[in-house]
C-alpha cells in the first residue's frame, strides 16, 4: 500500500489572528485531525487586526459551507446581511451609475452572448441600463431579497449573492469554530523569530514572554507586517502601485438611516473612491485615495461629507501597498491574507484571496519533506490568481472617460499591463470577451463594467443586428417582465433578514 | 475607416475544408458571400485526422448539421469508448477512455482510493472495461448507473464525412468552383487576393486555406520530423469498441472498426512502410491567422495521431473562427486572439502525446528515439512530478485534454504517486476497499449487461431506419 505521507507535518503554527489567521485555522482545523498535527495560533492584542474587510462575493458561501458552518447561525452572529452586487457611480464619466451584479445579465440566445443583442437594442434607441436584465441588480436597487431557488425554469435561480458583514466578529466566530476543534491559541507578540542554520526553515517564534513555540510548518498572517515572509525569509514585494494608485483609506461607520441595501456602493471621487456597505447594526464606509495626489485632511473631509450620519468613531487612517509577494510559499512558510498581497477592497476580493490561499495549500497538502514541486505549483496558481484580479481591478480605473482631476487624468492615460490591454481591444473591437479557464470574474462580469464605463464595442454581432429588431425587443422585453414579476413577490431585504438571521446586536 | 466583412473565399479539399464550409454556411450572417474553391492537385492526407473524435464532436457535428442519426445512417460512422493502447513501449497496455467526472466519496476523488490500494486503476473505469470486452450502449442520464459517467466519441472515415457533408451543405449564398490556384496576390502588402492558374482574379474580404500540409498558397511551416502513412480497409472484426493502437520500433498501428469494414492506419519513419500513401511533417504555423489570411486543420499544424487530439485541434479551431469571425477588414485583434487561443490549444496537446513518452525503461528504438531526442517542456515536467508526488493533476488554462484524461493516462503508463490525499487516513482501510470493490462490482455486473458493440450499432441502425422510414 502506498502512503498518505513520509515524513509527517506534525505541527502548524499560524501567526495572526485577523480574518486570514482564523480562516487559515478554521480550515486546517476542519481538515486535519488534533491527534495528527497541533495547530496554534498567536496572535497580539496588543497589535490588534486591521479590523476592515465587510464586502464579500458569492464563493465565501462554498467556503462556509467547506466548514459546515450554517449559514442563518453566521449571518447573525457577524450582523450580516446580502450583497447582490456592487453599483458604481462617477467611474466612466462624473454622473455615470451603473451595477455590477452577482450572477448572469440576460440570457444567451442562438449560441450569442445576450450583450449583443442588448447593444443591438441600444443601438435601436432601447434605453435601459444592461443590469435590467440581471435579477440580481434588479431586486437590489429595489432593496428586496430571496434566496434563489433550485428550479432552472424559474428565474429566481439566477439569483446570486454574497455577504455584507463585521469583519472582526466573523473572526471572533471562526475563532470559536476553530478553538472547539483543538486549535491552541496563543496570546502573544512574536518578537524573534528561529530559524535553521543551515536551511533557513523556520523553527521557532519567540513570544514577547519568553516563551518560545515551535512548528513544522507556519502560517504568515501578519497582515501588512508580513512578518514571516518579509522580514524573515526576506521574500521581495512586487509593487503593482503605478497600476492600481490608490494607497491610503479612512474609514468610519454609521448608522444606516435609509432602507436596508441589499449592496454595496462605490463612488468614484477626486483621488479614488468612497464605499458604503451596510450591516444590520451600522453602515460601514471607506474613502480610498492616493496620498499622491490628495491629503489625508481632504480625504477625511470627503469621507464624512458622504457619510448619511456622523461618525461613530473618529476616521481612522490605514496605509497600505499594492501587489503581491514574489512568492506565497517560500521554504516552510506560506503568506496568507494582507501579508501574500493587497489589491484594494473595490471588488472585495480580498477574503477571497485569502480563501484560494488556504483551499490550494490543502489541496497540494505536503508532506513533512516539503518537496519543492508542490511550492512551485502553489506559487504558480497563487500568482496566477492575483494576476487576474489585479487586470480586473485595473479595468476600472483605466477605462475612464474623466479629465476633471489629475488623479483620473493619470489613470485614463497609464499604461496597463499587455494582458488587459488585449482584452480592453478585443471587446472594443466586436464586443468579445477573453475566455481565460480560472478567471475569477467571468463574461458577465468583465461585460458589466466594460458598458458600464462607456466601453463600447465598435460593431455589433453580424447576426444579430441582421435579426428584425422587434423580434430582439420582444425577447428582452420577456425578460424584464419575469424579473420585474419576480422582483415583485420577493419581501424587502430588511424583513427577510428579519426572519432569517435577525442579530441579536441589531434588536439591541 | 475599415469595411464590414462582406466575403469570405475557403480553399483547399478534404475533411477540414468541408467542415469549415458547413460550419460557415450555417453561421455567419446571410449577407456574407462564402466561395468555396476546391482546389485540385493535392494530396489526401486526412487520414492523418487519426480517425477518432473526442465527445465533444456530439455537439460539433450537430453545429455542421449532422445529427448522430445522420451520421450513422449515412455514413460508416461507428462509436468509441477510447483508445487502447496495447504493448506501449513495449510492455504497456491500457485503454485511454472518454470519461466523465470520476466519483468523489467524502471529498476525495476517486483516483485517490485507488492510488491508496495501489489497485489497477482501469478496473474502476466501466467503459475500458466494456471496451475491452467489446461492449457498447449509450451512456444513460440516470446518475445511480455506472455508465452514465462513461463518455464516447465516433470511429470514421474521414473521406465518408467528406461527402456527406459536401452533399448536406447547401446554401444559396455558398458557391462552389474549382481550380488550380496560382499565386496569393497582396495589397499594400496587408490584404491578400487569389489568383488561379487560368488567370481569374478571386477578390475576397477573407481567405481562409484549407488545403492541407503542403498548402500551395503560403510557405511550409517549422518541422518537427517526418511521417509517412499509409491506409487500408480489411473485412469487419466483430466486437471491437475501442480504437486500438499498437507501438512497433518504427512508429505504429492503428484500427477502428467501423460499421462494415476495419480502417487501418500505419505510420511510422521514413522507409518503414512500402507503398505509403504519403509523407507529412508534423510542425506547425507561428501565427495561422496573418492579415487575411487563416490557415486551418493540416494546413496551421499537423499532430500525429496519437489520441484524439489531430479532431479536438480542428474542431476547436473552427469553433474559434466562428467566434472570432472578423468583423471588418482590419482583423488585427481577432487574429491576435485566434493565435494565442490555438497556439495554447496546440501546445497542450502536445504535452498530452508527448507524456506518452515520458517512460521509464523506454525502448531504444529508432522511433522512440526521435520523439524524445528533445527533452519534455518544463509544463509537462511539472505534471508529471506533481501526479508522482500525490496524484495531483497540475491544469492549464483551458485544455483540450480534462483531467480526467491525464489520470488515466499517467496510471497508465505506470506511474504510480509515491503518496496518497492524506484526507483517506480519516477513513479505515476496509471502508476505502469496500468503496473500491463496490464501484467494480457495479461495473462489472452492468457490463455484462451491455451487448457487443457490432449489435448495438446494428440494433440502433435498424431502429432509426424504422424511425426515420428509410
Ligand atoms: C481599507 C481596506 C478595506 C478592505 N475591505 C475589504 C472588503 O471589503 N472585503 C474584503 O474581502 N477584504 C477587504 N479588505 C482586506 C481585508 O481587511 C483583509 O484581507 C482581511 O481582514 C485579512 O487581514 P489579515 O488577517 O491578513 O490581517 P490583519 O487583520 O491585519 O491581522 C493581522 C494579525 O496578525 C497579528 N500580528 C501581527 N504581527 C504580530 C506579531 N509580531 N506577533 C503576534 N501577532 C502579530 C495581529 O495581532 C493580527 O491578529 C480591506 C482592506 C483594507 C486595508
Amino acid at each position: 500500500m502506498a502512503s498518505s505521507q513520509g515524513k509527517k507535518i506534525r505541527s502548524i503554527v499560524v501567526l495572526g489572528g485577523g480574518s486570514a489567521g482564523w480562516m487559515t485555522a478554521a480550515t486546517l482545523s476542519r481538515m486535519l485531525k488534533p491527534e495528527d498535527v497541533k495547530v496554534t495560533l498567536i496572535e497580539s492584542e496588543q497589535i490588534g487586526t486591521v479590523g476592515v474587510g465587510e464586502a464579500t462575493i458569492p464563493d465565501i458561501i462554498n467556503f462556509n459551507a467547506m466548514l459546515g458552518i450554517d449559514e442563518r447561525e453566521f449571518m447573525a452572529a457577524t450582523n450580516a446581511t446580502f450583497k447582490l452586487g456592487i453599483e458604481f457611480n462617477n467611474w466612466g464619466k462624473r454622473g455615470d451609475s451603473y451595477m455590477h451584479p452577482f450572477g448572469l445579465q440576460g440570457a444567451d440566445m442562438m449560441g450569442i452572448d445576450f450583450h449583443q443583442f442588448w447593444l443591438y437594442s441600444h443601438q435601436q434607441g432601447n434605453s435601459k441600463p444592461i443590469w435590467k436584465y440581471s435579477i440580481s441588480a434588479e431586486a437590489a436597487y429595489d432593496n428586496k431579497f430571496v434566496l434563489p431557488v433550485n428550479d432552472n425554469r424559474s428565474v429566481v435561480s439566477q439569483i446570486r449573492y454574497a455577504y455584507h458583514f463585521d469583519a472582526t466578529l466573523y473572526a471572533r466566530f471562526l475563532r470559536k469554530y476553530a478553538e472547539e476543534r483543538g486549535v491552541v491559541r496563543v496570546e502573544g507578540k512574536v518578537v524573534d523569530v528561529g530559524q535553521n542554520d543551515q536551511t533557513g526553515y523556520i523553527e521557532t517564534l519567540k513570544l514577547g514572554s519568553g516563551e518560545e513555540i515551535e512548528g513544522d510548518f507556519f502560517f504568515d498572517c501578519t497582515g501588512f507586517r508580513a512578518m514571516l515572509m518579509g522580514k524573515t525569509l526576506g521574500v521581495k514585494f512586487d509593487d503593482w502601485g503605478h497600476w492600481l494608485p490608490c494607497n491610503a483609506a479612512q474609514t468610519a461607520a454609521c448608522k444606516d438611516t435609509g432602507p436596508l441595501k441589499p449592496y454595496t456602493v462605490a463612488t468614484a471621487k477626486d483621488a479614488g473612491w468612497q464605499w458604503r456597505i451596510p450591516t444590520q447594526t451600522r453602515v460601514g464606509n471607506g474613502h480610498i485615495y492616493s496620498q499622491n495626489f490628495m491629503s489625508d485632511d481632504e480625504a477625511v473631509d470627503i469621507l464624512v461629507k458622504d457619510m448619511e450620519n456622523k461618525p461613530m468613531n473618529d476616521p481612522r487612517l490605514i496605509r497600505f501597498r499594492t501587489g503581491c509577494q514574489k512568492s506565497f510559499w517560500e521554504k516552510n512558510c506560506i503568506a496568507v491574507g494582507l501579508s501574500a498581497g493587497f489589491l484594494e477592497p473595490l471588488e472585495s476580493t480580498s477574503l477571497y484571496l485569502i480563501q484560494v490561499g488556504i483551499s490550494r495549500f490543502i489541496a497540494l497538502y505536503p508532506d513533512g519533506n516539503l518537496s519543492s514541486v508542490v511550492r512551485e505549483e502553489y506559487n504558480r496558481q497563487i500568482r496566477q490568481l492575483f494576476v487576474q484580479v489585479r487586470d480586473f481591478i485595473i479595468l476600472h480605473y483605466k477605462a475612464t472617460q474623466r479629465t476633471d482631476t489629475e488623479f483620473w487624468e493619470y489613470c485614463r492615460n497609464m499604461s496597463v499591463p499587455d494582458s488587459l490591454k488585449d482584452k480592453m481591444d478585443l471587446f472594443r473591437a466586436g464586443g468579445r470577451v477573453f475566455r481565460y479557464e480560472d478567471d475569477l470574474f467571468g463574461k458577465t462580469s468583465w461585460i458589466a463594467v466594460l458598458l458600464g464605463q462607456n466601453v463600447f464595442p465598435e460593431v455589433v454581432d453580424p447576426i444579430v443586428s441582421d435579426l428584425p429588431i422587434a423580434q430582439v425587443e420582444r425577447s428582452l422585453a420577456s425578460m424584464t417582465k419575469s424579473i420585474g414579476d419576480a422582483v415583485l413577490k420577493m419581501p424587502t431585504h430588511k424583513e427577510f433578514i428579519g426572519q432569517y438571521c435577525p442579530s441579536p446586536m441589531a434588536k439591541a | 475607416m475599415s469595411a464590414p466583412i462582406k466575403s469570405v473565399l475557403v480553399c483547399g479539399s478534404g475533411l477540414a475544408y468541408e467542415m469549415t464550409l458547413a460550419a460557415l454556411s450555417l453561421n455567419l450572417p446571410g449577407d456574407i458571400q462564402i466561395t468555396a474553391l476546391q482546389l485540385g492537385g493535392l494530396v489526401n492526407r486526412d487520414s492523418f485526422y487519426g480517425h477518432l473524435t473526442a465527445p465533444s464532436a456530439y455537439n460539433f457535428f450537430l453545429s455542421l448539421g449532422l445529427d448522430e442519426p445522420n451520421l450513422i445512417l449515412n455514413s460508416q460512422t461507428n462509436f468509441s469508448f477510447g483508445t487502447a493502447y496495447e504493448s506501449w513501449a513495449g510492455h504497456l497496455n491500457w485503454t485511454q477512455c472518454f470519461h466523465q467526472p470520476f466519483p468523489v466519496w467524502d471529498n476525495i476523488a476517486m483516483h485517490q482510493y485507488a492510488v491508496h490500494m495501489k489497485a489497477p486503476f482501469s478496473a474502476f473505469l466501466i467503459n475500458s472495461v466494456a471496451g475491452l470486452n467489446g461492449r457498447f450502449a449509450h451512456p444513460p442520464h440516470d446518475k445511480n448507473n455506472p455508465l452514465s459517467r462513461a463518455e464516447y466519441g465516433y470511429v470514421f472515415d474521414p473521406d465518408d464525412i467528406t461527402a456527406l457533408l459536401r452533399s448536406a451543405t447547401t446554401s444559396a449564398r455558398l458557391v462552389r468552383q474549382s481550380g488550380v490556384f496560382s499565386k496569393l496576390l497582396s495589397k499594400n502588402g496587408t490584404h491578400y487576393s487569389l489568383e488561379l492558374d487560368d488567370g481569374t482574379l478571386i477578390e475576397t474580404d477573407f481567405i481562409v486555406d484549407c488545403s492541407g500540409y503542403d498548402s500551395p498558397l503560403s510557405e511550409n511551416f517549422e518541422l518537427g520530423a517526418t511521417r509517412i502513412a499509409k491506409t487500408n480497409k480489411e473485412a469487419v472484426t466483430p466486437g471491437i469498441s475501442l480504437k486500438h493502437i499498437k507501438a512497433n520500433p518504427m512508429g505504429w498501428e492503428s484500427v477502428v472498426r467501423l460499421q462494415r469494414e476495419n480502417l487501418h492506419l500505419s505510420v511510422g519513419l521514413e522507409g518503414s512502410i512500402s507503398d505509403p500513401d504519403y509523407v507529412v511533417g508534423i510542425g506547425r504555423k507561428l501565427s495561422p491567422w496573418k492579415s487575411n489570411y487563416l490557415a486551418l486543420g493540416h494546413a496551421a499544424c499537423v499532430v500525429e495521431p496519437l489520441t484524439p487530439a489531430p479532431m479536438m485541434l480542428l474542431q476547436r479551431d473552427i469553433e474559434r473562427l466562428l467566434s472570432l469571425f472578423p468583423v471588418s477588414s482590419d482583423m488585427t485583434v481577432e487574429a491576435k486572439e485566434y493565435n494565442r487561443l490555438s497556439g495554447n490549444d496546440l501546445e497542450h496537446c502536445q504535452l498530452f502525446q508527448r507524456s506518452m513518452f515520458e517512460i521509464k525503461n523506454a525502448p531504444k528504438s529508432a522511433y522512440w528515439n526521435q520523439v524524445t531526442n528533445t527533452p519534455a517542456p518544463k509544463k509537462l515536467e511539472r505534471k508529471i512530478e506533481q501526479f508522482l508526488s500525490r496524484g495531483y493533476v497540475t491544469m492549464y488554462d483551458l485544455e483540450p485534454f480534462h483531467a480526467e484524461d491525464w489520470i488515466i493516462q499517467h496510471f497508465g503508463l505506470g506511474r504510480q504517486p509515491e503518496r496518497y490525499d492524506i484526507y483517506l487516513d480519516q477513513l479505515s482501510e476496509k471502508q476505502i476497499s469496500q468503496r473500491l470493490g463496490q464501484l467494480s462490482a457495479n461495473i462489472n455486473s452492468m457490463v455484462q449487461k451491455m451487448p457487443p458493440g457490432d449489435r448495438y450499432v446494428q440494433n440502433f441502425r435498424r431502429y432509426l431506419e424504422k424511425k426515420h422510414g428509410v
